[in-house]
């Protein structure tokens, strides 16, 4: 039964608690229930809703593995560049500049087309770069149901990768290895 | 690409965010004269069967780091005065909300000089040369060439990564691992095909890639990402025959970071200079492990 994406992210919102080591501790993270993992469809999706496990990883292995790849996340495109954007007018106190859109060749309409696909792109990019990343590493890659991924990857940095390292590196829960 | 980077100028891309175009040579002038060799200067040369494009970096030296550091404290410097500036204003506003019993506002942060950041480095050495202004194009035998004057030093591989002013930065980073190779001065550093060819796609299946299309110029190209490794071969145009052309000495090259953002990916293994154990780069001819950055 996959749990509540509020409850769940409450209760990560305290953890994790840094140990000695620089390390979060994972006797106290929690993790998302993975037990539907198996179903037809979650394998189906797996291409982009998953997580991943490699037997005998420890948590501090896992853990350095899966913050390696975050820094990679960057999004690509007119993110990265300092250009001004478009900005809808509204009166604004001088000198307030803090919302930015995107530069639009096309018009608004492009620009609602752009708001529409944002999203998905965003998450594509992540997810194509997580599989780029992790999979050279001989993690294997296990479908979870979209609510689970979607609620570890809005997590701040620094507990999505220790989820998704206690994830990696504990017992095997992983159903069948999607074939896309 | 100097039209993309014109572009980027005007929209106001700092030189530091969008790489230097490369110093492309044309086969024309250098067949005419007009265009000689200037001992000071590195080259490279490269070719492939198709359009060929990306960035290479070039390993910091003394004057980089140099530059680099009175340019961060310069820039920290007119930082500390505007903080200074917003503080005096900030404490009239604070008085003048004390007195109307109102909130104050939020107080200005001060600069702090081990954090402060002007970028990346790299992103300062960072060259990009293609997909047009091909040194030779000849479609007919699938060949074209590149030839680019540039600083000599060390030049590293970060892939085909490209600045295109419809897209912003598009392409694959070789930041998982890549190979580096040395630019003399007055040398031709010739590339040749290796960096498409020699290297063992064959054996790196990954997630699929979105084309990489440039449409900078009149129609627009596409730079393809090989997906098999093919005999190197490095064949030197006829027109540069009165010049010294060196075959370049590729070595492992570790991580890197995303600095444009782009999708990731790292060199596919290479034999004799490139070898990875799950993500660790080794470098073939030492076995050692190589760290990342420069």
């Amino acid at each position: 039964m996959l749990r509540s994406g509020f409850a769940f992210i409450a209760a990560l919102a305290a953890a994790p608690a840094v140990a000695q080591t620089g390390l979060p501790d994972p006797a106290i993270i929690k993790v998302p229930d993975l037990s539907g993992s198996d179903a037809p469809a979650v394998v189906d999706n797996g291409w982009k809703y998953f997580f991943y496990h490699r037997e005998n990883t420890t948590f501090a292995e896992a853990y350095a593995d899966v913050a390696d790849c975050y820094r990679f996340l960057a999004p690509a495109g007119w993110a990265n560049v300092a250009i001004p954007r478009f900005i809808p007018w509204v009166e604004r106190v001088p000198g307030e500049r803090a919302a930015t859109g995107y530069f639009e060749h096309s018009g608004l309409v492009g620009l609602a087309i752009g708001g529409m696909i944002e999203g998905t792109l965003t998450r594509r990019d992540r997810q194509a770069k997580m599989r780029r990343c992790m999979e050279p590493r001989g993690y294997t890659r296990y479908g979870v149901a979209e609510e689970v991924w979607e609620n570890v990857a809005e997590l701040p940095p620094e507990q999505g990768i220790a989820v998704q390292a206690k994830i990696a590196s504990g017992p095997a829960w992983g159903g069948k290895v999607p074939v896309k | 690409m100097r039209a993309a980077l014109i572009l980027a100028a005007l929209l106001g891309v700092s030189a530091a965010a969008a790489a230097a175009p490369a110093d492309s040579l044309d086969e024309k002038k250098v067949m005419s004269g007009k265009t000689v060799l200037d001992p000071a200067s590195g080259y490279i040369l490269l070719h492939g069967p198709g359009r060929q494009g990306g960035t290479f970096i070039r390993v910091p030296d003394a004057e980089d780091l140099e530059a680099f550091r009175k340019e961060r404290a310069e820039a920290f410097a007119k930082a500390e005065k505007r903080y200074q500036k917003k503080l005096t204003s900030w404490e009239g506003e604070a008085k003048l909300a004390a007195a109307q019993k109102k909130a104050p506002p939020a107080k200005p942060v001060a600069p702090d000089e081990a954090s402060f950041s002007i970028g990346d480095i790299e992103a300062r050495t960072a060259l990009q040369f293609g997909p047009d202004f091909a040194y030779i194009k000849d479609k007919a035998n699938e060949r074209y060439s590149y030839v680019m004057a540039v600083k000599p030093g060390t030049y590293i591989w970060y892939g085909p990564v490209l600045f295109d002013p419809g897209q912003g930065f598009v392409g694959l980073c070789y930041c998982m691992g890549s190979v580096r190779f040395e630019v003399k001065p007055g040398v031709v550093t010739n590339v040749g095909n290796f960096l498409t060819a020699a290297p063992l796609a064959e054996q790196q299946k990954s997630a699929p890639l979105l084309d990489i299309r440039h449409n900078g110029g009149w129609a627009g190209f596409k730079v393809e990402v090989p997906t098999a490794s093919v005999p190197v071969d490095y064949g030197v145009p006829a027109s540069l025959d009165k010049w010294p052309v060196e075959q370049a000495v590729f070595t492992a090259s570790g991580k890197f970071n995303n600095i444009y953002g782009v999708m990731i990916s790292r060199l596919p293994p290479v034999p004799g200079v490139l070898v990875y154990d799950r993500d660790r780069v080794i470098d073939a001819k030492t076995g050692a492990a190589v760290g990342s950055g420069f």
